[in-house]
């Protein structure tokens, strides 16, 4: 994690192996808690826990997260993310920047599945962290940064 | 098949030889006209990486008026130059007597090409390593390294056809220097400026190239260091210096380097000093506004040359207090995005008179507003599912979208400033991608999509497909962008895209010499060649 703090809620994406994982968490807990619940036998259909995934990242460019800093020449750079949601929720795309906040919802890309923005060759920059929140409405989000170095 | 052509055609002219062709000052000049030409485009491609893991940079792609169908681009593949960067490092103005020891060298590195294409940068790290990799381009890339202290070291440009071995290592001679005592005016009296940012620029393969910041000395005095005789600019001041924080104008000096002895390059930036002014802004409501940006862009400074622009934000008050020089200044007042709701609309306040403790008072951002209406296809029926993206024209160029329904419908808030709306179709028979500007939001309810014409082809790597390359395609002559797409898993992609306006009686005519040969937008991987 460079430079953002992100608020109570938000997390990162889970990898393959942690959805594996809470999917089971899922099933093993769904009987378990039927049983609890009704004291000794349980009559009734067991409650379904419905997990909603979260956006899956289908390619961020530069690469985000990484150790290296993406460097702003003197023509700019482009940064843009495209992301599909698992259950086709609409993907809300947020970019922020450190001390700056929200800097906006980015210019919608690959038929609005995807988010750009453009970083001018603006010395104020350096130093930043980019970040880029991916939102299915679900309360569920992906963050994804890039730590800037102007030259 | 017109490139092919006109390199067939260079190679005779010149006589001369492979080697001599890619590499020779003809060919990239020749390059560069036929860049500009009207009615060229510029596709810049951002591929993702191969599936056998090689590392395919953003590059550029030149495609000449009339070559718009069925395009075979064949991505570059990557160039990678590694080595140390070292200096004979000299201090002062002097040209350093006897060579010194060379020294690790922090620099960044970039890797420019003609036309505007897409370049690269990188940074050598404490030991002067670097690692730079760029799209191998077959002419016209040069390598520029820009030294993070221009009085140590010279800003350098090479040939990268020169640099024929993947090991690079570069020593930067001390170059020539150029220096001067820059001064102001600080209650009348005129007085040496301590602690004022500079930088000195000069053109590469058309793109301005400046040196790391330097400041000038306790005495006022700088120094910095060109690699070559020739013209160059002086940028000094437009920012707060020193250590009583003073403002100083922004001055743009041309110099011309004529002989290696140096140049002495005074500089009087007239007035600096300080005027401070502070205000509220407050929306429509009467509410103050936190967190809000207040832009002041000078039109005349009192006393001396040069412009100012400078940015201050409101505290939780909704208050603002800088420091500016005196004089007008057009100031821009922006509301920051907060949530999905537009929370207002920026406002420009022209002329406003700023002197010393100046009180601005209340400054008003006014309510958003809605673009809303109907998209008409290029038969005049309703285009579905259209993105419709408008920009801010100028402020903080905020955009805001959203997407026709089956009627051919939109609506959503935007701010009340001047846009420029982009239609992109959801597929190129419904029209080209076109391009509005409005003055009013709320005064529009309908556009229609452009005819245009098409743009189509496939993007291949050592043959292979290159699926989900982004695709913008840009008017090379200006630099507008024309429409942006990406391609598919089979590299095809296809738009439509609006020519310039003086373009288009040309292009009318091409298209349709062009469609006898071409017909569909389907890409043709076998027939035309972008470079």
């Amino acid at each position: 994690m460079t430079g953002l703090s992100w608020p109570v809620g938000m997390r990162r994406a889970p990898t393959a192996k942690s959805v594996g994982f809470m999917r089971l968490l899922a099933a093993w807990h769904a009987p378990c808690f039927a049983v609890l619940a009704s004291g000794c036998f349980y009559i009734g259909p067991i409650p379904t826990v419905e997990y909603n995934l979260p956006p899956e990242i289908k390619r961020a460019e530069p690469a985000a997260d990484t150790e290296e800093a993406l460097l702003i020449g003197p023509s700019g750079q482009s940064v843009f993310v495209i992301a599909e949601d698992p259950e086709g929720d609409e993907v809300r795309f947020t970019w922020t920047l450190t001390g700056e906040g929200i800097l906006g919802y980015g210019y919608p890309v690959y038929d609005g599945e995807g988010s750009e923005i453009v970083l001018e060759h603006d010395p104020d920059l350096d130093g930043k962290t980019l970040g880029c929140l991916l939102d299915d409405g679900e309360n569920d989000l992906v963050a994804l940064s890039w730590r800037l170095e102007v030259l | 098949m017109r490139m092919f052509t006109a390199a067939t055609l260079l190679f005779v002219l010149c006589g001369c030889s492979d080697m001599a062709l890619k590499g020779g000052r003809f060919d990239t000049a020749e390059a560069t006209a036929e860049a500009t030409a009207e009615g060229t485009l510029r596709l810049d491609i951002d591929p993702p990486d191969s599936d056998d893991g090689t590392v395919l940079l953003a590059q550029s792609h030149i495609v000449l008026p009339a070559d718009y169908e069925g395009l075979g681009i064949e991505l570059f593949d990557t160039r990678t130059v590694s080595g140390v960067l070292t200096a004979q490092v000299t201090r002062g103005w002097s040209l350093g007597g006897a060579p010194t020891t060379p020294e690790p060298l922090v620099a960044d590195l970039l890797a420019l090409a003609e036309d505007n294409r897409l370049g690269t940068v990188a940074r050598s790290d404490a030991d002067g390593a670097f690692t730079l990799s760029f799209p191998a381009y077959p002419f016209g890339t040069q390598l520029v390294f820009v030294p993070n202290d221009a009085a140590v070291a010279p800003l350098l440009v090479l040939d990268a056809p020169d640099i024929d071995r993947p090991r690079f290592d570069q020593e930067i001679e001390p170059g020539i220097p150029v220096y001067g005592r820059v001064n102001g005016l600080i209650d009348g009296v005129d007085t040496a400026l301590a602690g004022v940012p500079l930088r000195i620029s000069r053109l590469v393969n058309g793109q301005v190239i400046s040196s790391s910041v330097f400041t000038t000395d306790a005495t006022g005095w700088y120094v910095a260091r060109v690699d070559q005789l020739g013209e160059y600019t002086l940028d000094v001041g437009g920012s707060a210096f020193g250590e009583d924080i003073e403002i100083a104008p922004a001055v743009s000096v041309p110099l011309l380097v004529e002989a290696p002895e140096g140049v002495e390059v005074p500089v009087s930036l007239g007035l600096v000093g300080h005027a401070t002014a502070d205000g509220r802004v407050v929306d429509s409501s009467g509410e103050r506004v936190a967190d809000a940006r207040v832009r002041f862009v000078s039109t005349l400074l009192d006393g001396g040359p040069g412009s100012l622009t400078l940015e201050t934000d409101t505290n939780r008050d909704g208050r603002f207090i800088t420091d500016l020089l005196p004089g007008i200044y057009d100031v821009e007042v922006m509301p920051r995005y907060e949530s999905d709701a537009v929370p207002a609309s920026p406002v420009r306040y022209k002329n406003v008179r700023v002197d010393d403790g100046v009180d601005l008072g209340e400054l008003l951002l006014l309510p958003a507003t809605r673009l809303a209406g109907t998209v008409l296809d290029v038969n005049e029926r309703p285009a579905a599912n259209v993105l419709v993206v408008a920009t801010e024209t100028g402020f903080a160029e905020n955009v805001y979208s959203g997407r026709t329904g089956q009627d051919g419908t939109f609506d959503f808030p935007v701010s009340d400033v001047p846009m420029v709306v982009t239609l992109t179709p959801a597929d190129s028979a419904s029209g080209a991608v076109t391009r509005s500007e409005i003055e009013a939001p709320a005064t529009v309810n309908s556009f229609q999509l452009d005819a245009g014409v098409p743009v189509s082809g496939r993007v291949t790597h050592g043959g292979a497909f290159v699926g989900t390359a982004s695709i913008k395609v840009y008017d090379a002559g200006s630099g507008a962008l024309l429409g942006q797409t990406f391609s598919d898993d089979d590299g095809v992609f296809a738009l439509r895209i609006s020519l310039p306006e003086p373009s288009r009686d040309t292009d009318t005519a091409t298209e349709d010499d062009d469609s006898a040969d071409t017909g569909a937008d389907t890409a043709d991987t076998g027939a035309d060649t972008a470079r």
